[in-house]
């Protein structure tokens, strides 16, 4: 029997950040409403302060980058067929500020890779980072005429920053070398977020004669010339 | 690149979609293939021979009838916005496509490892991309006669497209679509529309309620903006800035 409150596409919103709940909670109270409730969307928001007193919390910033991580997962609840608990257990309750929840799955997953593009069913290709639906959708309609590679999956426009470690064509991996090591793959990406984000530390120009401190005598040896 | 036989012709059309399904008609009829295809403002070249296809819409419409039947919807589709794009040398591309879709039907739907086909599927979305976002970025201004006008700066030529949305919108309303860089536009009167040449055309006087309508817009445009969740780069994404010069809002000033 149909939910009678929510005939027509309940949604609601979640504050983010006021209060000191974890990740996990929050995903799986959306969980629940969407499977419980049928609700069509939750949306989260990240908590602006707009008044001041001494009874509301105090934050620096909102935390955006938390509300676009829960984004995510809530899009993997919804389209890519994940759980709560896979995302997000006891030991880990919060979402990583370097990585998205999909990544941060699959590096704690390796034995579900490598994932063949040429075998692999829809719901298996949804799984791996960097291939999402629309891309998962292509792969599967131009695989049904020709075996693809590496440079096919390029011209598709599946972005392969992140999958090349996780997938397999043919049998081949990219490069032809397994990249399989949690910690190998972790710093690659990590290095390949960190170059195309501007660096925030102010970077300054070294010197060469900074250490060295002229007395008021090397200037005078320096005029007169003797050294 | 099929079993064709390649001409040391160049075909002049007359710059139509149905000329070009002409092309099509007559190469699939004779098994061969032009060198080039230029519509009729084009640089002669000296070893060339050019013949003129003359637009023929009983066969264009014959070709038009088999791609639906023959290949598919979405090959028709693909072909004709690829026809509005500005894809160099488009015609060639269309017509290969279109033959090699009758030869092998609608499998050249998946055919995406194939360069002509992804070439042509890329453009499709490029030209349909920019129609969805100037379907939003579109901003009419109310003219001292009651016209609306309004003017677009699009790198495809999307006017027709954008006009049949808007006429499905604005139904009962007069209005002008116009394309300064192509000198063309678009006018609608309730009832039907036409495109025509537009070479100098000026708005000259706006209704006198236009003013105040567009400082409403502007002043809501930057009181809906919530400070702290500024995004420069998000907004470039939905709303390029070769677009905001024909925008009633003023970006510029909400930018940081």
């Amino acid at each position: 029997m149909p939910n009678v409150l929510c005939l027509h596409g309940q949604t609601t919103q979640l504050m983010i950040g006021a209060t000191p709940e974890s990740d996990l909670k929050i995903l799986r109270l959306s969980e629940s409403l969407y499977q419980k409730f049928s609700l069509k969307r939750v949306y989260y928001s990240a908590y602006v302060s707009v008044n001041q007193d001494s009874n509301l919390p105090t934050l620096q910033a909102p935390p955006l980058l938390r509300e676009n991580r829960l984004y995510q997962a809530d899009w993997l609840l919804r389209y890519y067929g994940f759980k709560a608990e896979e995302l997000l257990d006891e030991t880990h309750p919060n979402f990583n500020n370097l990585l998205d929840p999909k990544c941060e799955w699959a590096l704690r997953h390796l034995e579900c890779f490598p994932v063949d593009v040429n075998q692999a069913d829809f719901y298996t290709l949804l799984r791996v980072p960097g291939i999402g639906v629309i891309s998962a959708k292509r792969i599967i309609r131009a695989r049904r005429q020709f075996r693809l590679n590496f440079d096919n999956l390029k011209g598709l426009g599946i972005v392969l920053k992140r999958a090349i470690y996780f997938i397999t064509c043919s049998g081949t991996y990219f490069n032809h070398a397994h990249y399989l090591n949690a910690s190998f793959i972790e710093t690659n990406l990590l290095y390949q977020e960190k170059r195309s984000t501007p660096i925030l530390q102010q970077a300054k120009q070294l010197s060469l004669f900074d250490t060295l401190n002229p007395t008021k005598e090397d200037f005078v040896k320096c005029l007169s010339g003797n050294l | 690149m099929f079993k064709w036989q390649s001409l040391d012709t160049c075909y002049i059309y007359d710059g139509s979609f149905d000329g070009l399904l002409t092309i099509v008609f007559d190469s699939y009829l004779s098994k061969t293939i032009p060198s080039r295809i230029v519509s009729s403002e084009f640089e002669m070249d000296l070893f060339c021979n050019y013949q003129t296809i003359q637009t023929n819409e009983e066969k264009a419409k014959r070709i038009y009838q088999g791609i639906v039947k023959n290949i598919s919807y979405h090959c028709l589709s693909t072909a004709y916005h690829v026809f509005l794009s500005n894809l160099p040398n488009k015609e060639f591309d269309i017509v290969n496509f279109l033959l090699l879709g009758f030869e092998i039907g609608n499998k050249i739907d998946h055919f995406l490892t194939n360069d002509l086909v992804l070439r042509m599927e890329k453009t499709r979305k490029r030209v349909f991309g920019e129609y969805h976002r100037l379907c939003g970025l579109l901003r009419f201004i109310k003219l001292k006669n009651g016209m609306f006008y309004a003017k677009i700066h699009p790198d495809n030529h999307v006017l027709e497209l954008l006009g049949h949305h808007f006429i499905a919108r604005l139904p009962n309303e007069n209005f002008i679509i116009h394309d300064p860089t192509r000198e063309l536009a678009l006018l609608y009167n309730t009832k039907e529309y036409t495109i025509i040449e537009a070479k100098n055309l000026q708005v000259t006087s706006l209704s006198e309620e236009e003013q105040y309508y567009q400082d409403l817009w502007n002043c809501f445009y930057h009181a809906i903006g919530i400070k702290e969740r500024k995004n420069a780069k998000l907004r470039m994404q939905f709303m390029p800035k070769k677009y905001w010069q024909d925008l009633i809002e003023n970006v510029e000033q909400n930018s940081f």
